[in-house]
């Protein structure tokens, strides 16, 4: 760890990159209170390419809660497409509950033939991007009948192939005599998963539904692909379409969707560096 | 941190589920309620509502010239105003007044006065009547007997020719070959009587001429006969002013129609005296039907005639139409609604009418279509000149949804009535705001009012 007080220049350096990647979200948050015609005029000049820069505003000229009362009360189509986000998280992430600790117990803590064979395949579906496993997805999800529902959107991403690898890779380290532990108390493979595997994961498990919540929350591609009805994609598909006709409400429409992400952070903060460090990613 | 987190996620899902709760309600309760109107394209009608009086186009002020001289007292009325009389028709009867009795009974002593004043000189100069100069007496009644027997023959054969077809001039010198040529023996015997009776004449007034220039009558006689003469004429005078009193009192006892039609005013009344000075009746002239009449002058609206009246009866209106639109002068300006006798008598006929008029409503109809509106739909801005409405439009805000919006229109008002407006532009797909339940906007979010 860099003291800061040994090392008061790098501390500097990182503190100033810090405020720097966090610009973005304080430019959000502090833009969402300007008033609707200061903010279409400001961004207006994102068109100019006269090669002067953008200004930065400081303070709006008229503090307005106007576009909060839109998005939240007056037009409530946001609040539609937000829930409709939650939705997808929520669904996904108890799916994910459900299957990937159990593959990951699967793969980590026992053997059988073929064991190799499963875990390179999801290392291998875990570093194919999107695009290329987008066509076989929707030919699949056709068959089954399951294209325009949110049944495509949800089901892949039940088996996410990095989480399983998370919660693998932290399953090996945990030592085979907590198990046996449980065993000679009678606990057997399902009451020794429950009881034994999963509180020990905690850590890991936190990060992964943190990591997991930011996934689901700000995908993209699969609604988009799989969603040709836009009521019921979700808002991180739609907020483009939204702002585009009505750029007031932007920045507050922006800020109100990091929130949960922003309050779900600061819950598993601890738990996410910790799932991090253990897995071997750093 | 955790606790942090957690209270700052109940508060955004609370947040959350308070706005998908409450939004609409919300906005139900801060966006204006209106009431709007799909908007009609006719003509402008509007129902004016006026006070007419019962008018007639001709009336005659009958006076009774004699009244001037003769004032009458009015003893009994048979009409009253609003009657419907013929010719002839007796207004009242009258009793004359005590002046005028009392110039009657002069009149009459006068003429007893003057006969006794002269049978009293006939009496006090007998005796010169019996010595009077009998030539020329003789001559004279024989002059007076020619000249009568002459004009009884004239007489008959007037008539006699008369009955045959035959006009006979007044110089008589023609009558002969005239009659000659009729060829009738009673005419024929007629006409050589008449010829003898001239040529009597003729001689007796020859014969008078004689003894005139030769006879000498005597002072006294002379004086008589002159006195005798003036006696006469006096008898003459008054005989005659009695006559005329007689009947001019005749003519005032009883007051008649001088033709037919309705009583429309009356200075005579029962116990009173009529002293001339003005009309004593006032009559209409049948040919002529009474209207209604309408005073629009000054007004803007321009009337024309076939437009539908409505009249104010006892039970309900009673329909009918404008017959006239009349100028008098340069600032008057009448319309003329027609009654028939139906609606006259439903009205409670014309003494009724005269008395108390009617409330007429004639409406107003423009001749070119237009958007008509409802009064309350029509604003201004202070001026009159600058007027608009709201329109509500449905906006499609893509994936945000449609919404209602009241736009500003100006508008340009042609006619304007108390309930409707009539305005230029063709609103007639627009559906125009008349009632809001607060101030709108121009592009202001605006919800329909339901109950």
């Amino acid at each position: 760890m860099i003291r800061s007080r040994k090392h008061p220049i790098a501390a500097i350096g990182l503190t100033l990159l810090c405020a720097l990647l966090l610009l973005p979200i304080a430019f959000t948050f502090f833009y969402s209170f300007f008033p609707k015609t200061e903010m279409q005029a400001y961004l207006a000049l994102r068109g100019r390419y006269d090669g002067s820069w953008l200004p930065i505003l400081l303070s709006p000229k008229l503090f307005s809660l106007r576009q909060y009362y839109t998005i939240l009360i007056e037009d409530t189509v946001y609040l539609r497409l937000f829930f409709n986000s939650l939705y997808y998280t929520v669904t996904i992430l108890l799916g994910q509950a459900v299957f990937v600790p159990a593959m990951a117990c699967g793969l980590s803590r026992f053997r059988f033939r073929g064991r190799e064979l499963l875990f390179f395949t999801v290392l291998a579906m875990m570093l194919m991007p999107f695009q290329v496993t987008q066509v076989p997805n929707v030919i699949t999800l056709r068959i089954m009948g399951l294209m325009n529902t949110s049944w495509a959107v949800v089901l892949p991403m039940w088996f996410t192939p990095f989480y399983i690898f998370l919660l693998r890779q932290f399953m090996i380290g945990i030592p085979s005599e907590m198990f046996e532990a449980g065993m000679v108390d009678g606990a057997g493979a399902i009451r020794g998963y429950f009881y034994v595997l999963l509180p020990v994961c905690r850590p890991v498990l936190g990060a992964a539904l943190a990591l997991s919540f930011a996934d689901s929350w700000n995908m993209v591609e699969q609604p988009l692909v799989y969603l040709q009805n836009e009521a019921t994609r979700p808002l991180s598909v739609m907020f483009n379409v939204l702002t585009d006709t009505r750029a007031d409400i932007a920045f507050a429409g922006a800020a109100l969707y990091i929130l949960p992400t922003l309050i779900l952070y600061f819950y598993f903060q601890e738990d996410i560096l910790l799932g991090v460090q253990l897995s071997d990613l750093k | 941190m955790k606790k942090v987190a957690i209270r700052a996620g109940v508060i955004l899902a609370v947040v959350l589920a308070c706005s998908m709760f409450f939004a609409q309600t919300i906005l139900t309760v801060t966006t204006p309620k209106i009431k709007y109107v799909q908007v009609a394209y006719r003509r402008f009608e509007e129902k004016v509502e006026f006070t007419s009086a019962l008018y007639f186009a001709r009336t005659d002020k009958i006076a009774l010239p004699d009244a001037a001289k003769t004032p009458i007292t009015v003893d009994r009325l048979y009409v009253r105003v609003g009657d419907l009389v013929n010719a002839g028709d007796t207004i009242c009867t009258t009793r004359l007044s005590d002046d005028f009795q009392k110039s009657v009974d002069d009149a009459s002593d006068a003429l007893v006065k003057a006969r006794e004043e002269y049978m009293q000189n006939e009496v006090a100069n007998i005796k010169l009547v019996d010595h009077t100069d009998t030539d020329k007496n003789e001559t004279f009644r024989e002059v007076n007997d020619a000249g009568a027997a002459l004009a009884q023959a004239q007489s008959e054969i007037l008539g006699a020719a008369a009955k045959l077809g035959l006009v006979l001039p007044q110089d008589a010198a023609q009558w002969a070959a005239l009659v000659q040529q009729q060829n009738d023996e009673n005419l024929t015997a007629l006409m050589e009587t008449t010829l003898v009776a001239q040529t009597r004449v003729t001689a007796a007034n020859q014969a008078f001429l004689d003894t005139y220039a030769t006879s000498k009558t005597k002072k006294e006689l002379y004086d008589f006969l002159n006195r005798r003469a003036e006696l006469q004429r006096t008898v003459d005078r008054a005989q005659n002013t009695l006559v005329q009193l007689v009947a001019t009192s005749q003519a005032m006892t009883t007051v008649r129609a001088e033709h037919a039609g309705y009583v429309l005013a009356l200075a005579l009344a029962e116990g009173e005296t009529y002293a001339g000075g003005g009309p004593a009746y006032e009559l209409s002239a049948t040919e002529d039907p009474p209207v209604l009449r309408v005073d629009v002058s000054g007004r803007q609206r321009v009337f024309a005639t076939g437009m539908r009246a409505e009249i104010q009866g006892e039970f309900g209106p009673l329909r009918t139409e404008v017959a006239r639109v009349v100028r008098e002068g340069v600032d008057k300006k009448y319309l003329h609604i027609a009654l028939s006798s139906e609606l006259i008598s439903q009205l409670g006929g014309v003494r009724a009418m005269l008395e108390k008029g009617a409330t007429v409503g004639v409406t107003y109809r423009a001749q070119d279509n237009t958007s008509v509106l409802p009064a309350a739909a029509v604003r201004t801005d202070g001026s009159d000149t600058t007027a608009f409405v709201y329109v509500a439009e449905e906006t499609d805000g893509g994936l945000w949804g449609g919404s209602t919006v009241a736009r500003k229109t100006p508008v340009t008002i042609t006619d304007r009535g108390d309930k409707e407006v009539a305005v230029r532009e063709d609103l007639r797909y627009s559906r125009v705001v008349y009632q809001e339940d607060r101030a709108l906007t121009d592009g202001g979010r605006v919800m329909e009012y339901v109950d």
